[in-house]
């Protein structure tokens, strides 16, 4: 009954709204179980077959679970005779009971979009309701039959399912309301429980500079030992997690889809270096969903979640990176917004964050400023708690410790790029200074060096070939050791 | 021609173009002050089982039927070419040069063409041709023949050529030297040193290219400036080109074609357009860029299947059409320089948040030029926005006259070495014609497996590595060459993907 008990802050969803949510006050109620590992195995391999059932989401699911005890047992029900009838029954009774709304059962029923959290856009029919029970009933029965194959599907991924109810489940995660019940992971589940996350994200449409600033605190956070999340766009996501993966630390990816459904497909690779430094590409949906409209915001909510803090580089008016910060807050959890020039789109978002938020969304004043108020800042790769705002929920017992590992040593700041600097003949070093002040083409790097046009090429070319720089459209960017936030010597940034 | 109701009939395989000639050859021979005979006419076109096109044959129905109800006498052997119109009066015709070549290989010495196509029908050699304006003219040409070889005596150019090329010459030495219809020179083009180099390095190997840029960031002008770079084509070059204009052009030829082609089709274009056919099997864009430049501005927005149907040409430099009964093989070794936007917004990668193309929709507009087509381009190149200031800052450019010196010198190097320019090179001729060392090879292996490339992708850095080489004058392949080819390399997963993320 103990996986009742977890879903506790689900069922009751809808009627704690006005409260304190209930998961932030019945932590302790979480304890590691001691049950028998092959009960255990089975009893996630059935999560994993309910799960993917269309149209079961966190509600409907708790209230099978509490009906009839565990996912197993919700399945061998549905394969039994009366089993159709048996769920309508224990999904009506939920919604009948004094506990349960009424309206929640079903309305997770209705769409992905409902199931994410996010407000229903209306409730439907009574008549609906019970039409959309039944065909759920159905769709669960044939699940319980021919549901092995949904577990192959996912060990044949090479994925890992997370229940609710494992130890292995973020912590983080599990506070906040309307936990996802199944976590499907690819690479090292450590990287979900780091002592300290912090989500970096912005739009998918940044400028050079705000590209250069994600990737900056993406690898000073690295190096300050805690985990980067983000959601794997392109754009601000995908700089910070690569800024990360080439610091050599963890990073945690959120996908917006299923696995198999990887998105954008551009970051394969990207996805692929991210679990190979140890980090994990994480999603909360069966591994072929494919992502949509409503499942990005749904996204946001575990980038959130499964962070200590936000972070958000640019955003747009109507960017996705403002609903993570939206989560965040309402998650509890610290927000922080980097500032642009007030007349660059691409952080008018960032502003009326700022504007709308006084008081609880931060101003990011600069890379060392940021550590500082994360905590992060005092001996490099300390790993001191991160700060936490006032009525924010504390963490509840880590289930383990974990120990990020796979990562190098942190550096001494600003070592890096100064050995990098030395190490280049002087056109080069020319070139790569300019650079450091930001995204330029050939021709103005030419022109602001005063340097052959040939010889500029050719150097550029060297640049390139080391991985220090980075062409995209004809516009250069520092790459690699060269792009990571460095506050010591041999940066002009920091004159 | 018998007796008995009057009547017309062509016999033979001919089309409606030629069906069509009962009429303007009635109405000429009415309008030329002869008597079109009250009798039964049969004309009757051998062999029989080739189907014939066009009116390039009314003036010998004409005159046949002149000859045959004796109103006109002819004098010896005679071929006659042209079109009539209802009044009687002679034209011009596509083609007519090969015509009058391949007449002249059966021997045939006197030949009447239009008066407009005399100075084309001239450019053959070893035959007598003589024009007339008119069918009447030509009535006369035939009956008086010496004499009106007299009349008409433009300036020949000619030459006798060996080969089929064929009877079509010039003596004009060999055409290293720069064309002369040129475009803008390379000093009015701002800034763009990478698109420079990448235009210098495609010219003077003939390597395909691929300009991407946003809207205004000077593709096109750049495109323009190529006429003015390249050499003017030697005598075989010529020949092939007088001819192929000669079958696909409206207009009569005046001279041998010199100047290198440089065609540039708008995305409108149809596939018979752009590969040839049409009812007269008529060369396409391909073929009149033969042996020169065949630019395509904004390469994504051409139809696919015209675009796909540019792999063979460029491939085999050859053309094969066909229609019912018919097929042609036409010569296709053109240049490809493309120009394309970066996204379908045109600001992708202008650092400035302005594009708001989704990913998957930048994917698909550059997919539109499709994987094979893709491998076949070897140069790419970014042209970024050039900013208004940096018009004002930079320094005068180098001009069009010394980057075409090295081109030429850069393919004279390359047609000693291996009688073909580098971009035609593969297999065991281009390793040759590298001749890298150990350490250049694993170099090369090691840039190449950077991106993860095919066996075609690494041909494609040794190829342009060796262009490199050429234009710099050394004849081994070096590391810097194979970096600078690696550096012009297809942008796939490159602008996309997670370099730029990094
Ligand atoms: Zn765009």
């Amino acid at each position: 009954m103990l996986g009742v008990q977890s879903l506790g802050p689900v069922i009751t969803r809808r009627v704690a709204e006005d409260e304190e949510p209930m998961s932030a006050t019945t932590p302790t109620s979480r304890c590691p179980r001691t049950v028998d590992r092959a009960a255990m195995d089975l009893e996630r391999d059935a999560w994993v077959v309910l799960l993917s059932v269309t149209g079961l989401g966190p509600v409907s699911f708790g209230a099978l679970l509490a009906a009839f005890g565990s996912a197993r047992a919700v399945l061998a029900a549905a394969s039994a005779p009366a089993g159709p009838a048996r769920l309508l029954q224990a999904l009506a009774d939920a919604a009948a009971s004094p506990d349960g709304d009424p309206a929640a059962v079903f309305d997770a029923c209705a769409s992905a979009e409902t199931e994410a959290g996010l407000p229903p856009s209306g409730f439907p029919t009574p008549r609906r309701r019970q039409s959309i029970g039944a065909d759920l009933a159905t769709r669960i029965c044939e699940a319980a039959v021919g549901g092995a194959g949904e577990v192959e599907r996912v060990r044949a991924l090479g994925l890992t399912a997370i229940t609710l109810e494992e130890p292995e489940y973020p912590a983080r995660l599990r506070e906040v309301e309307l936990p996802p019940p199944l976590l499907y992971l690819r690479g090292s589940a450590d990287a979900l429980s780091a002592r300290n996350a912090v989500a970096v994200v912005g739009t998918r449409w940044p400028t050079d500079k705000g590209r250069l600033i994600a990737g900056w605190i993406g690898s000073a956070i690295a190096r300050a030992g805690a985990v980067v999340v983000s959601g794997l766009a392109v754009g601000i996501d995908g700089a910070a997690h690569a800024a990360v993966v080439g610091e050599g630390g963890q990073t945690v990816a959120v996908l917006g889809g299923g696995h198999a459904r990887l998105f954008p497909k551009a970051h394969e690779r990207l996805a692929d270096a991210i679990v190979a430094a140890g980090g994990a590409v994480v999603s909360e949906l069966p591994p072929d969903t494919s992502p949509s409209r409503g499942t990005f915001p749904r996204r946001n909510r575990l980038v959130s979640g499964l962070s200590d803090a936000t972070v958000v580089v640019e955003a747009g008016c109507r960017s996705g990176a403002l609903i993570t910060a939206g989560w965040a807050l309402e998650q509890g959890r610290e927000c922080f917004l980097v500032p642009g020039p007030f007349d660059s789109p691409a952080s008018a978002g960032c502003h009326a964050f700022l504007r709308s938020f006084p008081g609880q969304a931060r101003l990011v004043s600069g890379i060392a400023e940021l550590l500082e108020d994360l905590d992060l800042g005092g001996g490099a790769g300390s790993g001191v708690a991160v700060a936490r705002g006032p009525g924010a929920p504390k963490n509840g017992p880590s289930t383990r410790q974990t120990q990020p590992g796979g990562r190098p040593s942190p550096s001494v700041p600003g070592a890096g790029r100064a050995a990098v600097l030395a190490s280049l003949g002087p056109v080069e070093r020319a070139l790569a200074q300019e650079l450091l002040l930001g995204p330029a083409t050939a021709d103005q790097l030419a022109l602001r060096t005063s340097l052959a046009g040939a010889a500029v090429l050719s150097a550029l070319t060297l640049l390139e070939l080391r991985g220090l720089a980075t062409g995209a459209y004809g516009r250069y960017l520092p790459s690699g050791r060269l792009a990571a936030w460095s506050d010591g010597p041999g940066s002009r940034l920091s004159e | 021609m018998a007796p008995g109701l009057p009547g017309f009939t062509i016999v033979g395989l001919a089309d409606t173009a030629l069906q069509e000639a009962r009429e303007r050859v009635r109405g000429a021979i009415r309008n030329s002050g002869y008597e079109y005979p009250p009798r039964r006419i049969t004309v009757n076109l051998a062999p029989a089982e080739l189907r014939k096109s066009g009116a390039s044959l009314d003036l010998a129905i004409a005159l046949g039927i002149l000859v045959g109800s004796e109103q006109v006498s002819a004098n010896g052997r005679w071929a006659v070419l042209g079109e009539l119109s209802l009044g009687g009066e002679l034209r011009s015709m596509p083609g007519l040069l090969p015509m009058v070549a391949a007449l002249g290989r059966r021997t045939v010495k006197r030949i009447v063409v239009p008066l407009d196509g005399l100075a084309e029908a001239r450019l053959a050699c070893d035959v007598d041709v003589v024009a007339a304006a008119t069918l009447a003219e030509a009535a006369v040409l035939l009956r008086e023949s010496r004499r009106g070889r007299a009349r008409v005596q433009p300036p020949r150019v000619e030459l006798a050529a060996d080969g089929l090329g064929e009877r079509v010459g010039s003596d004009r030495g060999w055409g290293i030297g720069v064309a002369s219809e040129m475009g803008p020179d390379l000093a009015e083009v701002r800034g763009q040193l990478e698109a420079r180099r990448a235009l210098e390095l495609a010219l003077a190997g003939g390597h395909s290219m691929v300009m991407i840029g946003p809207p205004g960031s000077g593709k096109t002008l750049l495109a323009r400036t190529v006429p003015g770079l390249l050499p003017a084509l030697d005598d075989q070059e010529a020949r092939i080109a007088t001819i192929i204009a000669s079958v696909s052009g409206s207009e009569p030829l005046t001279d041998l074609v010199r100047a290198r082609p440089f065609r540039s089709p708008h995305h409108t274009i149809s596939y018979a357009g752009m590969v040839g056919g049409g009812p007269l099997l008529s060369p396409g864009e391909v073929t009149r860029a033969n042996d020169g430049v065949l630019f395509l501005d904004e390469l994504p927005e051409y139809d696919r299947a015209t675009l796909e149907a540019l792999r063979q040409p460029m491939e085999d430099g050859e053309v094969a059409i066909s229609r019912v009964g018919r097929a042609a093989v036409f010569p296709s070794r053109f240049q490809l320089i493309a120009a394309m936007n970066p996204c379908p917004c045109g600001h992708a990668g202008e650092g400035d948040g302005r594009c708001r193309c989704q990913p998957g929709i930048v994917d698909r507009y550059t997919a539109r030029v499709s994987g094979p087509l893709r491998d076949r381009i070897d140069i790419w190149v970014h042209m970024p926005r050039v900013e208004p200031a940096e018009y004002v800052l930079s320094g005068a450019h180098e001009g069009s006259d010394r980057v075409a010196a090295r081109v030429v010198e850069a393919r004279r190097r390359q047609m000693l070495r291996s009688g073909r320019v580098n971009s035609r090179l593969s297999g065991r001729a281009l390793r040759g014609a590298c001749a890298l060392g150990q350490a250049e090879q694993a170099h090369a292996v090691r840039l190449a497996e950077m991106d993860g490339w095919s066996a075609r992708g690494i041909e494609r850095l040794l190829r342009v590595a060796r262009t490199a080489a050429d234009l710099e004058g050394v004849e081994r392949v070096a590391e810097t060459h194979l970096d600078e080819a690696a550096r012009f390399r297809s942008p796939t997963g490159r602008c996309l993907g997670f370099a730029v993320a990094g």
